[in-house]
């Protein structure tokens, strides 16, 4: 015999979350080299480094897809770091020593 | 009446009491209070970074230093002092008069005023008096224990408030007790 | 000050889930009614496990995805129109919401198929328009952004009335408002005029939504349990973490983790499915369309399959100035809003709202 229809039930969490999502793009100037993947998210621990010291370099940040031509990447970060791996990554303006602009917000996926 | 006390004194403050360890005891006079300011900073932006440097050192201040017993106290914006006690362990070295000590602090109270770090102070110090007075053997011994021979009048007066002497403070210890 | 930095260095801003279950064919069940509500979509897609092209149900809804319509400059005081709410309005479902505006800088306006129009103005533009409205409620102390609605149906409302001709000289002389619209209307068989013959030719374009399809290859799924939504350790996976994965299979996360640069992986129990098939549409989908898709969907299951279950996830417009129904949406700092229908084999569901900071909770 099949189970009985499932029964309605409601749960709303609020401000559960266990990761945030980030898309960002790398703007480097014309002719820069583009940086692997693994060289990417050096940079975005040095960011951290830079701006939140070892704790922050510590957080536990993903790079779930990177993309060499466009220079965008989808990173995971764990929701009480989300706030500064944003900071660190809008206050980040050296690439191999040379100046860039990191365009970095929207969030896809919330949760 | 909080919120007014607080505006009339500025934002609150908290007070690190710690001691810094030196290997060799002697060697801790040559410590001054800005070494110990830079140290703490340094360390202060190695765990936390620009942002946490600049959060901890509103208001950041070495009160109190005593070269003899090591005792320091550190004083920083209450909102900070996690972020400051979280950094102490990580001082490693200091650097005084072109000599370099290596150093660990170990924080030994944390307080909203001066007055309960000093009363904290003379209650460790008194343990810490008798612990090794029950460690001495002989009365010679027992006379310069604690401090060393060489120490000063002035800084045991500094450090527990009016006993003269390792002596007085014994009595006044016995007194109370 | 700097105590409320530190303490807001860890927070992250508010944020809702709202995961229901309940069963398709219970006599009330609410999901027809959650879709509707959400009036304003811009992508849908759903995945189906074991199941490599488009299933045979599904092709006829897939190929008439109702078309939309984009107006450039059009005068908002046109939507107020007696005309137009008589021909389209009252008439079916109509569906307008501004393109190109963002909702937390620029004036943005909404038409409710209610035949609400909601406007979401700036202090000067509401100023200017001399309009009734109330405060945003996520302006904070100093109230900066505005909400006008406006009720096109009401019997108040009719040609005559003060209240019509207040609104009308409002748009059309003290204030001209013109924006980008994106239209749908959507009519039960009642034939009449269309959008397209209403608006001038240079003004309208009609669009087809655009429709990708693809398939993907040894796909690891999290085994789900229909009356267990939170999840059983060992046994089933929670409706969070489905969710989750849900999100990396969509942004095409392939799951090779290596320590350095990620350690995502699937949420455990999980199965390795060989195939999935993954449809996505984008444009200005309307409610209807979606609920007759999820009504197929569901009728994909009336023979017997080796998926357990199937997903249909819908976005929002991050810049629409409602989510669910009426209640104000902005944007802070993603302007998410969406659900996800998770559709298991015996009609149970599991449905999934989402809203960021600057929402109301989801009905």
């Amino acid at each position: 015999m099949a189970p009985p229809p499932a029964a309605f039930e409601r749960r709303v969490l609020r401000s559960a979350a266990e990761h945030h999502y980030l898309r960002v793009r790398l703007e480097l100037p014309d002719g820069a080299a583009r940086p692997s993947a693994a060289l990417f998210k050096q940079l975005v621990v040095t960011a951290l480094r830079e701006l939140h010291g070892e704790v922050g370099a510590a957080l536990p940040v993903d790079v779930l897809t990177y993309e060499e031509k466009t220079m965008s990447a989808i990173l995971r970060v764990i929701s009480s770091g989300f706030v500064k791996l944003w900071s660190a990554l809008t206050l980040l303006g050296f690439y191999q020593n040379r100046r860039y602009i990191s365009i970095s917000s929207c969030i896809i996926w919330e949760q | 009446l909080c919120a007014a006390r607080a505006s009339r004194r500025g934002a609150p403050r908290r007070y690190v009491l710690c001691e810094v360890l030196v290997e060799e005891p002697r060697g801790r006079q040559g410590i001054e209070e800005r070494a110990l300011g830079l140290a703490v900073r340094d360390a202060v932006a190695r765990a936390h970074g620009d942002f946490g440097l600049a959060c901890c050192c509103v208001s950041f201040a070495v009160k109190y230093l005593n070269a003899y017993t090591g005792a320091a106290l550190l004083r920083c914006r209450r909102d900070a002092h996690r972020l400051l006690c979280a950094a102490l362990p990580l001082v490693r070295l200091l650097e005084s008069r072109g000599q370099r000590y290596p150093c660990a602090l170990r924080t030994l109270h944390l307080g909203g005023t001066i007055r309960s770090c000093q009363k904290f102070l003379i209650k460790y110090n008194r343990r810490q008096l008798l612990t090794l007075l029950q460690n001495c053997t002989n009365e010679g011994e027992r006379n310069s224990c604690s401090l060393g021979k060489e120490q000063p009048e002035h800084a045991v007066e500094s450090t527990v408030s009016k006993a003269s002497s390792v002596r007085a403070l014994l009595k006044q210890f016995y007194c109370h007790s | 000050m700097s105590s409320l930095l530190l303490r807001r260095l860890h927070q992250t801003p508010r944020h809702l889930l709202v995961c229901e279950k309940s069963h398709a064919r219970h006599a009330h069940s609410r999901h027809a009614a959650h879709v509707r509500d959400h009036a304003y979509n811009c992508r849908v897609s759903f995945l189906i496990p074991e199941c490599g092209m488009l299933p045979e149900v599904l092709k006829s809804t897939i190929a008439d995805v109702g078309e939309y319509y984009v107006v450039r400059n059009l005068p908002l005081h046109e939507l107020v129109a007696h005309e137009f709410i008589d021909n389209f309005v009252k008439k079916g479902s109509c569906y307008a919401l501004t393109y190109n505006t963002r909702i937390d800088q620029d004036n943005t306006a909404a038409l409710l198929p209610s035949g609400k129009l909601i406007l979401s103005v700036d202090k000067d533009t509401y100023e200017e328009l001399g309009l009734q409205g109330r405060p945003s409620q996520y302006s904070g102390k100093k109230v900066m952004r505005y909400i006008i609605t406006i009720d096109l149906t009401d019997s108040s409302f009719h040609p005559d009335s003060k209240k019509n001709k207040r609104v009308l000289w409002a748009l059309k002389e003290k204030k001209p408002l013109k924006f980008d619209f994106l239209l749908a209307w959507y009519n039960t068989g009642a034939e009449g005029s269309t959008l397209m013959s209403y608006f001038p030719q240079n003004q309208i374009r009609s669009l087809k939504p655009k429709i990708t399809f693809s398939t993907l290859r040894d796909l690891q799924c999290p085994v789900l349990q229909s009356n267990e939504l939170q999840g059983k350790p060992e046994e089933s996976c929670s409706a969070e973490e489905l969710f989750e994965w849900l999100g990396a299979v969509l942004n095409q996360v392939n799951n090779k983790s290596s320590n350095f640069v990620s350690t995502y992986c699937c949420p455990q129990p999980s199965t390795t499915a060989e195939q999935a098939f993954l449809c996505t549409i984008t444009g200005f989908i309307i409610p209807e369309t979606i609920i007759q898709l999820l009504e197929k969907l569901c009728c994909y299951f009336d023979e017997p399959k080796l998926a357990h279950w199937l997903t249909l996830t819908v976005h929002g417009f991050a810049d629409s100035p409602v989510s669910w129904r009426e209640s104000e949406h902005g944007f802070h700092k993603g302007g998410e809003n969406l659900y996800n229908f998770v559709v298991f084999r015996n009609l149970d569901y599991w449905l999934q709202m989402a809203v960021g900071t600057n929402d109301d909770c989801p009905p």
